[in-house]
Parts: C-alpha cells; sequence; structure tokens
C-alpha cells in the first residue's frame, strides 16, 4: 500500500534518469577513448624508443665490426710488417739510420707510422749500400700520419738526403682506422756520394 | 493482528518489501546477494531536509542494535533569507554542504518539501460511475475545480472509499508543474537531486503513525504558517481530512504590536520571550519568577483572544467533522506546528479553549530517541524533517509494543458505512497530458 504523495512529476525523473544514463555513457566512452589514446601513444613511444634502441646497437654492432675487422687487418699487416722487416732488416740495414735521420728532422708534434716497406730489387745493391758504387733500387714505404704537413716533411726530408735521388708520394687517402691520412711513397735511391 | 505486537527489528525499505518473493532462482540468487551486501554495507537511509521561513532542517534516522530506527541526524541553521526564491542553488549547494558536514548526515536519498505557497493541499469528494475508473473520476471532480490543470502536478490520497455512484473523499495534492520542476532543478543544481518531494501533512503522518498508541487514535495537526495555516486529522497513520484555517502567527503578532505601541518584531521578541501561558497554569503557579510574569502573560493572552477564538471556531467544527467520520470517536490530541508552536503557553492556552489536550512534537521526538541531540529550532521543524527522513521506511520495529493494531478493513465492509468509518489509504498520481491511469 502506498501512502505516499510524491509531486515529482514521473515525465522529470524520465528526463533526469535519462540524463543520467547520458551522463554515464558520455563518461564511459570518455573513459575508454582516454585509455586507447594513451594506450596508442604509449605503444608509439614504446615503439621509437625500442626503433632507437635497435638502430643504436645496429649502429655499435657496425662500429665494433669494423673496429674488430680493422683491428684483424692491423694484427695482420703487423705481422707482415714484422715478418718483411726480420726478413730484410739485414738489406735495409744501411736503410735504417737514413730513416733515423729522417726521424729525427722531424717536427715534434708530427708522427709517422710505417705499415710496409717494400724493397724493390736489386736488393743487393743495398747489401753494398756502404761501398760507394751501391746505387740503385727503389722501396716503397706505406703508412699513415696525423698530418698531411708531417708527410711533406718528411718526403722533404728525404729528397734532400743525398743517398735517395727521389722520393715522391704515389697516392695519399683516409685511412678507415684510427690514422687519419695513408701514404704510400716510392723512393728511388741513389749512389751513395760516401 | 489485534494482538500486542512484538517488537521486530524489520528495517528493509517499502521497495526491498515490494519486491520480496523473487520469481525466478536467479532472481533469489541476486536477492539474497543483494541482502548479503547490505548486510555488510547497508545503504543510507533517506535524509529529511525542510526548508521553512529562512531556518533549514535535515535529520536522518540510525538504525539502533535493540530498537529499530533512533533519530541519527538532526540538524537547524538559519540559511540566507529569500535563498528559494532567488533559485540561487549555489548558495543553496553551500548550505546543504555545510549542514550535512555538521549534521554528520551520510548520503542518501533527499526528500523535501515544495514551499507552502506553491502548493495546495484540499479534500475533494468525488462519485464514480459505473464502469468509470477512480482516476478518471477524479479528474473529472478536478477539472472543475483547478483552472489549467494540465499544467498542474497532482498527487493523491483516497480516504473514504465507497461503491459505485456513493460520494467518495480524497485529500488532493496540487502544484504547477514549472514550480515543481523549478524547484526540483534548483536542489538538482545544488548537488542534492530530491528523490522525492512532498508536503508536510504526510511527513507528519508518519510521526504520528508511529506514536499513536492504537490503530484509530485521532489526532489533530494544526500547522500554523504565515501566509496561511491548515490543520489535518489522521486516524492513527491514516489522513482523514485537510482544511485550511483562516489564521495567520503574524496578524497574532501585528495585533500585539498594534494594542503594545510596538515593532512587529518587538512583539515577537516579547511573546518568545514571555508566552501567553494557560490560566489553569497560572492557578498552580507558586514559583515567584512564574508570579512576577503573570500580569505580562494575561495582556499578551487578552491582545490575541480574539483571533484565538476564531481558530477555536473552526478546529471545533473539524473536531466536529471527525467525531462524525469517526462514528463519535472523539480527536484525542492536538499537535502544533509551525512558528507559534514555539510560544511559551500557547498549548496551555489553547488547551484551555479547545478542552482538548495540545501539545508540540516534542514527545515524539523523544519516543525516536531525540532527546539527546541538540533541537535548536523549532520542535515542529525537525518533527517534519524527521518525518520527512522516515519515507520509504518500514518502521514496525518502532511501533510500541502495547499499540492495537486492528486489522485493514477491507473495501467492501466500508460500503454500507453511511459515513466511513475507515480510510483505505492508497495514492495515484495524475500526470498533465497522461490518462490518469497512465500515470499511476
Amino acid at each position: 500500500m502506498n501512502d505516499d504523495i510524491d509531486l515529482i512529476p514521473p515525465t522529470y525523473r524520465l528526463r533526469m534518469w535519462q540524463r543520467g544514463w547520458l551522463l554515464r555513457c558520455a563518461l564511459c566512452l570518455s573513459l575508454v577513448l582516454a585509455i586507447a589514446f594513451a594506450t596508442g601513444a604509449y605503444l608509439r613511444h614504446d615503439t621509437d624508443r625500442a626503433q632507437a634502441r635497435l638502430d643504436e646497437l645496429q649502429r655499435q654492432n657496425s662500429a665494433r665490426t669494423a673496429a674488430i675487422r680493422t683491428s684483424a687487418d692491423l694484427e695482420q699487416q703487423k705481422k707482415t710488417l714484422a715478418a718483411r722487416l726480420s726478413l730484410t732488416s739485414k738489406s735495409v740495414g744501411p736503410l735504417m739510420p737514413a730513416l733515423a735521420d729522417v726521424d729525427a728532422a722531424l717536427p715534434d708534434d708530427g708522427t709517422l707510422w710505417f705499415d710496409r716497406w717494400e724493397v724493390s730489387p736489386p736488393t743487393q745493391s743495398f747489401q753494398q749500400a756502404g761501398a760507394s758504387d751501391a746505387h740503385a733500387g727503389a722501396m716503397r714505404i706505406r703508412g699513415a700520419t696525423k698530418s698531411l704537413s708531417t708527410l711533406s716533411a718528411f718526403v722533404s726530408n728525404l729528397q734532400t738526403m743525398e743517398r735517395f735521388t727521389e722520393a715522391n708520394i704515389v697516392r695519399t687517402g683516409a685511412n678507415p682506422g684510427t690514422r687519419d691520412i695513408a701514404f704510400d711513397l716510392r723512393i728511388e735511391l741513389g749512389a751513395n756520394e760516401q | 493482528m489485534g494482538h500486542p505486537q512484538a517488537p521486530t527489528v524489520s528495517l528493509e525499505t517499502a521497495s526491498a518489501q515490494e519486491s520480496a518473493a523473487p520469481a525466478s532462482p536467479f532472481a533469489r540468487t541476486l536477492s539474497h546477494l543483494r541482502s548479503r551486501y547490505q548486510y555488510w554495507r547497508p545503504e543510507p537511509l533517506p535524509v529529511g531536509a525542510y526548508i521553512v521561513d529562512d531556518e533549514l532542517y535535515v535529520a536522518q534516522m540510525r538504525r539502533a542494535d535493540t530498537s529499530g530506527l533512533i533519530v541519527g541526524a538532526s540538524y537547524h541553521t538559519q540559511i540566507p533569507a529569500g535563498l528559494i526564491a532567488r533559485d540561487d542553488h549555489v548558495e543553496l549547494r553551500r548550505v546543504l554542504k555545510a549542514a550535512f558536514a555538521k549534521a554528520n548526515v551520510r548520503g542518501g536519498a533527499v526528500t523535501t518539501v515544495l514551499p507552502d505557497e506553491k502548493v495546495r493541499v484540499f479534500t475533494v469528494s468525488y462519485h464514480v460511475e459505473p464502469r468509470q475508473s477512480e482516476d478518471d473520476a477524479l479528474v473529472r471532480t478536478l477539472t472543475d475545480r483547478i483552472e489549467g490543470l494540465a499544467d498542474h502536478v497532482i498527487d493523491w490520497i483516497p480516504v473514504r472509499l465507497a461503491p459505485e455512484g456513493r460520494r467518495r473523499l480524497a485529500i488532493v495534492v496540487s502544484a504547477a508543474s514549472g514550480d515543481v520542476v523549478r524547484h526540483a532543478e534548483l536542489w538538482r543544481r545544488a548537488g542534492f537531486p530530491p528523490a522525492s518531494m512532498e508536503v508536510v501533512p504526510t511527513a507528519t503522518r508518519r510521526l504520528m503513525g508511529q506514536f499513536g498508541k492504537k490503530q484509530d487514535h485521532n489526532v489533530l495537526i494544526i500547522n500554523t504558517r504565515q501566509s496561511a495555516s491548515e490543520m489535518t486529522l489522521y486516524s492513527g497513520r491514516r489522513l482523514q481530512f485537510h482544511q485550511n484555517l483562516d489564521f495567520s502567527p503574524s496578524a497574532l503578532t501585528q495585533q500585539v504590536a498594534t494594542s503594545l505601541s510596538m515593532t512587529p518584531v518587538q512583539a515577537q521578541r516579547m511573546i518568545q520571550r514571555f508566552g501567553t501561558g494557560g490560566i489553569e497554569q497560572e492557578f498552580h503557579s507558586t514559583a515567584p519568577d512564574e508570579l512576577a510574569l503573570l500580569p505580562v502573560r494575561q495582556t499578551l493572552r487578552e491582545i490575541i483572544y480574539p483571533q484565538l477564538v476564531e481558530l477555536v471556531e473552526q478546529v471545533n467544527r473539524a473536531l466536529l467533522f471527525a467525531a462524525s467520520e469517526n462514528r463519535g470517536q472523539a480527536v484525542e490530541e492536538i499537535r502544533l506546528l509551525g512558528q507559534i508552536s514555539g510560544w511559551p503557553g500557547i498549548h496551555d492556552t489553547l488547551s484551555d479553549l479547545l478542552h482538548v489536550n495540545v501539545s508540540d512534537f516534542r514527545s515524539t521526538l523523544q519516543h525516536f530517541g531525540a532527546g539527546n541531540l541538540d533541537l535548536s529550532g523549532t520542535t515542529a521543524g525537525h518533527s517534519i524533517a524527521i518525518g520527512l527522513s522516515l519515507r520509504g521506511l518500514n518502521l514496525a520495529a518502532n511501533r510500541e509494543p502495547h499499540a492495537t493494531e486492528s486489522p485493514e478493513p477491507a473495501v467492501d465492509e466500508l460500503t454500507d458505512v453511511g459515513v466511513a468509518a475507515h480510510a483505505q489509504v492508497t495514492t495515484g498520481r495524475i500526470e498533465p497530458g497522461h490518462p490518469l491511469g497512465a500515470a499511476r
């Protein structure tokens, strides 16, 4: 038995009920959209971050691979140079003091790395380099330096030395390793005036 | 029933009672889960909010372990003048929030009343023709009485049911739809959407229904308002009739002010301070302080006596009508509501004139355990707010153990009673623009 008075019109109640549910629906929709946008933004940010990380890893990998390759090449070059030097130490013995002089004449800040020495025949000439008739022959020196001026100074010094009739830079180029300028010298040996 | 009823704690809401006995196993499971949930987390009880004469009264019942429901919160505060008339929802929100916080009211459905000046309560007599519905008959009668019925919201309580062709009686509450919606919107925008909006007589009826010692305990409630006063007759929990009174407390105040050459405000303060007192009370008064006040009280009583006599004549007619409606059973007590209920001694004055016990709702509030609360403001305001907060609650637990309940009479039993002895109370609503049956 309902014996209460209520003056609120049912139409008003219905309108309030509809408004309430519309508000609830709008809130739910907003919440769902907000969650979707937040998830999308997070995933996009995560993808970008993962891509950047992948790029960084690839770059590091490439650098590491290059470094390993360079290191391996250098090791191989060192071994080759050491082997050749050991083979030709006697042959180029007379040359070494001259090179020592060259080194002494270099600017203080200049550094030259000699990777490969190639001495062209007749090697016998060098064996008699101490004699006055010792002449003829050629040698190639490959190496690298930090500065072109150092290399130029080195070549100039070679050219001023009496035993070297001619020293030419065959080619220069950038070294992919730590050394900046690679050089390839061809040196013509002349007669020893002494 | 008809036997002493043991107090049982039954605190389900009316809606929960209606949804009892679920049909399907799913519904039974759902009901079981809901009851388990409500056991652990009880639903907040309704809140009654009553605004009158720039005062706000807030009340909420509380579940007690042993005695069913007691008043858990009752609070009174002054609000800015004309707050409701200005439709100031911002200020109303501030006032309500502060009041709810101070009263320690937990969130619940708010029941409030429409301002008195915007609602009409009246008794309607109507006939139901053969093969005519109750609603159709009532709306046909109301069409003649209410101009622009389609723009009104109407709710009604049948008081007397009779067979077709006989005269029936209903108490009708009407208000302009615009006013109701505007008032509901004001509360909604203030953040407290009203769950229901009713009138003072139905709120006080809940109190009377709980306080009445027996089913046909006849009580007349006089609600004095600034604009127009009204009186409502209750028989137990049933409304018997409602009638407007040609009586205004402000007229009494004005009469005192004119007679004593003072302002109405001064007169109001004087009445509230000294009161009117009763002849019987003065006869037994021996305290020196009381004796010193006797001349003032007698003066005040003599000034307002002519207007009180007019009130008494109207009330006496209502008492006669009540006796005819209730097969000679007299009205046993009269309760005062409104502004004059706070005047000291006015109850004794009216008791002397009416020869019926006149009181306020103080004893009712004590019955609900509100005696320990700080009940500033008027007792009437707190009573109505508590009555509003009782809406939808099953208060069988609060009925006094010695209350004698008589079974509700069937409609058939009423048909041969010339003047209906009982009232079958149901309710209906007429929604503007809708057929009556569809709106119920």
